[in-house]
């Protein structure tokens, strides 16, 4: 007896707390569930991207809300881990009530929190993720959006940077995971279309999580390519970098790389290491001032940040989160379907530019900012900097 | 004392189990169908550990083996769902048939990492076989039968696969051969000695353990409608066998109060703080220390019992 007496208790408790602040359902508020890794190797990425989402819900309700209602947000860690993205979303919606979800970080994040949106019947809007599975034909429904750009647009502009510098023998060398085989398919057959007489003479599969590039590095030093085309992203860019240099690869090609390795941060933690002269990719940056919204943004998250240099990952949550303000906005109400139906088509001004949502496929013609990386022209600012900056639109990119 | 209250609670938690969904609160109802696989996992894992003396790092391969099934069975190949089920208990089966054939040649620590590596193996041609599984962005978009697909009905599906599946591993392992299975784990001198084919008898419990493993999997691929190479990786071993020792490995019913209490807490430290590591850390710390026995083991020990 006592022992049922024990686990009854135990029950109740637990019950207790989980339920505890649950579903306070306050018809005056918006939630948003946030889901975006704060812990684990993707905490760098998922501490900006939300203060980035923060920065924009402060300002909205400090102008007094959403249609009369305050946004509250709701967020969880997904631990850039699909099944605990599974996990969260489902907590999110079931127990804190929030009527829209936005984050995901890693591909399988977006594909998991897409399941979940479907099954749920609540809109899920997609700020880093860039697997096209996502919003292809067999996995596309009407509650997924996707504000950050796919493999298809990067991999598509990198073949016009590749041709815009006349290479004909290119070389790749991306890593060997989903984003890579992304990448490489959509650079292909961009790349044949605009430049026929370009080839691939080599290609290197690095395994994804590799520390020793070196095979790779002599491979391609040995091969007879002018370029080459990569994905070494950002956060592992540092290490291949150090590998790749004592052997003069960066002076012998013309390196292009996808992946925000232009992304201040990047230039800030490699300092002298960051090579010159490579041609690369970032969500934003500070420096580059397409518009009065993006000096707003940049001014507002160093005060939030405390930090003259702002990273370019806020700019991902703040730009998810913008397209649901905005269509709430547009539609009057918070309501699903109408939320829907004025995302469809929408056009938004975000800090990165005009930006308008597909009504076909509901992905936004998210476009590239690319430069050359080169030394900082930019007074206290000790790093080196993106050159020649251009946003590759995406329009003629996406399909 | 033991052998009258066991039934009774028993009974008490499959009511309580059974009433979460008349709540109509969805939470508890994904929550309690998450316990509910997990303790499945968790039990069949105790199988090995518990029972049998054996530590596998790659017992989340059978976990995967039949998630994967399961969700090739329904969506690609469009298979009745008995079919699939089915067929996932099967390829589960033969997986931990060959992989258990080669670890249970070998003892304690390198039987450990012989089941690590087949259990990155598994991982590994998941996560390779980008055609089939989907690799690294995961199999989604499972067919589910539609009947499956309301919480509340799925949950009772679980409640009685995984009800009807405790009860099996129950009898079986107070039968004559799980008797057999704990000998070979006191002593497999001696237990070869009296006449037991003691990796014969480790071969099957490690086909078992992984059936069982298989059909958690399975049900996990019904309840979330996808499949992700992470359930293939060593750390939802690891993860399996931090709730089998929370609970108590010498318990039949640790590794599901162990399950219940890393998930609840998992959910509970999420949601205030993203130390979580930390807090879990700290918790497994303290049982380790003073709870060597499990959660589970408080109770033996205050009622003074035994086993």
């Amino acid at each position: 007896m006592r022992t049922t007496n024990i686990l009854s208790a135990g029950v109740i408790g637990a019950a207790s707390v989980l339920s505890a602040g649950a579903a306070s359902a306050a018809d005056d508020e918006i939630r948003i569930g946030a889901l975006y890794a704060t812990s684990g190797a993707c905490l760098i990425f998922g501490e900006l991207a939300l203060k980035g989402h923060e920065i924009l819900v402060d300002r909205i309700n400090a102008e007094g809300g959403l249609n009369g209602k305050k946004l509250v947000t709701y967020h969880r860690d997904s631990k850039c881990n699909p099944g605990e993205a599974t996990a969260a979303a489902r907590d999110l919606i079931a127990k804190d009530g929030v009527h829209f979800l936005v984050g995901g970080i890693s591909s399988s994040e977006g594909q998991a929190i897409s399941e979940v949106a479907k099954q749920e019947g609540v809109i899920y809007i997609a700020s880093i993720p860039k697997t096209t599975e996502m919003t292809d034909e067999e996995h596309f429904h009407q509650h997924v959006f996707r504000a950050a750009a796919n493999t298809n647009t990067e991999g598509k502009s990198a073949a016009v940077i590749a041709d815009k510098l006349g290479l004909d023998k290119i070389c790749t060398m991306l890593l060997d995971y989903s984003y890579g085989y992304g990448l490489d398919e959509a650079f292909r057959e961009h790349l044949a279309e605009i430049r026929p007489e370009a080839e691939i003479v080599e290609a290197a599969w690095p395994k994804f999580g590799t520390t020793d590039y070196t095979p790779f590095i002599t491979k391609l030093m040995g091969a007879d390519c002018d370029g080459v085309f990569s994905n070494i992203w950002g956060g592992i860019f540092p290490t291949f970098a150090k590998q790749a240099k004592p052997f003069g690869f960066f002076d012998r090609f013309q390196y292009i790389s996808a992946g925000e390795v232009g992304a201040p941060v990047v230039a800030e933690q490699m300092g002298d290491d960051m090579p010159s002269g490579i041609w690369t990719n970032t969500y934003e940056a500070f420096y580059y001032s397409p518009n009065p919204e993006h000096e707003a943004f940049v001014a507002e998250l160093r005060e939030v940040l405390g930090t003259e240099h702002t990273p370019s990952w806020p700019s991902t949550g703040y730009i998810a989160a913008q397209w649901l303000a905005e269509a709430v906005k547009a539609a009057g109400t918070d309501e699903t379907d109408a939320v829907i139906a004025a995302l469809k088509g929408l056009t938004i001004t975000t800090p990165i530019g005009e930006q308008t949502m597909r009504a076909s496929d509901h992905q936004a013609n998210r476009g590239q900012f690319w430069g050359q990386m080169g030394e900082s022209t930019l007074e206290g600012y000790p790093y080196k900097m993106l050159k020649n900056i251009e946003y590759v639109p995406a329009d003629g990119l996406m399909d | 004392m033991h052998r009258l209250t066991t039934p009774f609670v028993c009974a008490f938690v499959l009511i309580a189990l059974a009433l979460v969904p008349l709540t109509g609160d969805k939470f508890f109802i994904y929550l309690g169908a998450e316990i509910i696989i997990f303790a499945l996992f968790a039990l069949s894992f105790n199988l090995l550990l518990g029972y049998g003396g054996m530590l596998s790092f790659g017992h989340a391969a059978y976990f995967a083996i039949g998630a994967y099934t399961c969700a090739i069975f329904l969506t690609t190949l469009e298979l009745p769902f008995l079919v699939a089920f089915l067929g996932a208990v099967g390829f589960s089966a033969v997986g931990a048939a060959i992989i258990g054939y080669f670890c249970v040649k070998l003892t304690e620590v390198y039987f450990a990492m012989l089941t690590l590596a087949f259990g990155q193996l598994v991982w590994a041609i998941a996560f390779k076989w980008v055609g089939v599984t989907g690799g690294d962005t995961g199999f989604i978009g499972v067919a589910v039968p539609e009947m499956l697909k309301a919480p509340a009905t799925f949950y009772y599906f679980a409640l009685i696969i995984v009800t009807l599946c405790v009860g099996v591993i129950w009898i079986i392992v107070n039968s004559a051969f799980g008797y057999t299975l704990q000998a070979t784990r006191e002593n497999r001198n001696r237990a070869e000695f009296i006449g037991v084919n003691v990796r014969l008898v480790q071969h099957v419990t490690f086909v078992i353990a992984g059936t069982f493993a298989g059909v958690a999997g399975a049900l996990f691929t019904l309840f979330n409608h996808s499949v992700f190479v992470e359930s293939a990786w060593w750390s939802a071993s690891a993860e399996v066998l931090i709730m089998t020792i929370l609970g108590g490995v010498g318990s039949f019913f640790g590794p599901l109060v162990g399950a219940a209490t890393l998930i609840i807490l998992d959910r509970i430290t999420t949601e205030f703080t993203v130390y979580w590591p930390t807090v879990l850390g700290i918790i497994l710390l303290i049982v380790l220390f003073f709870f060597p026995e499990g959660l589970m083991g408080v109770f033996k020990k205050k009622k003074g019992g035994r086993s």
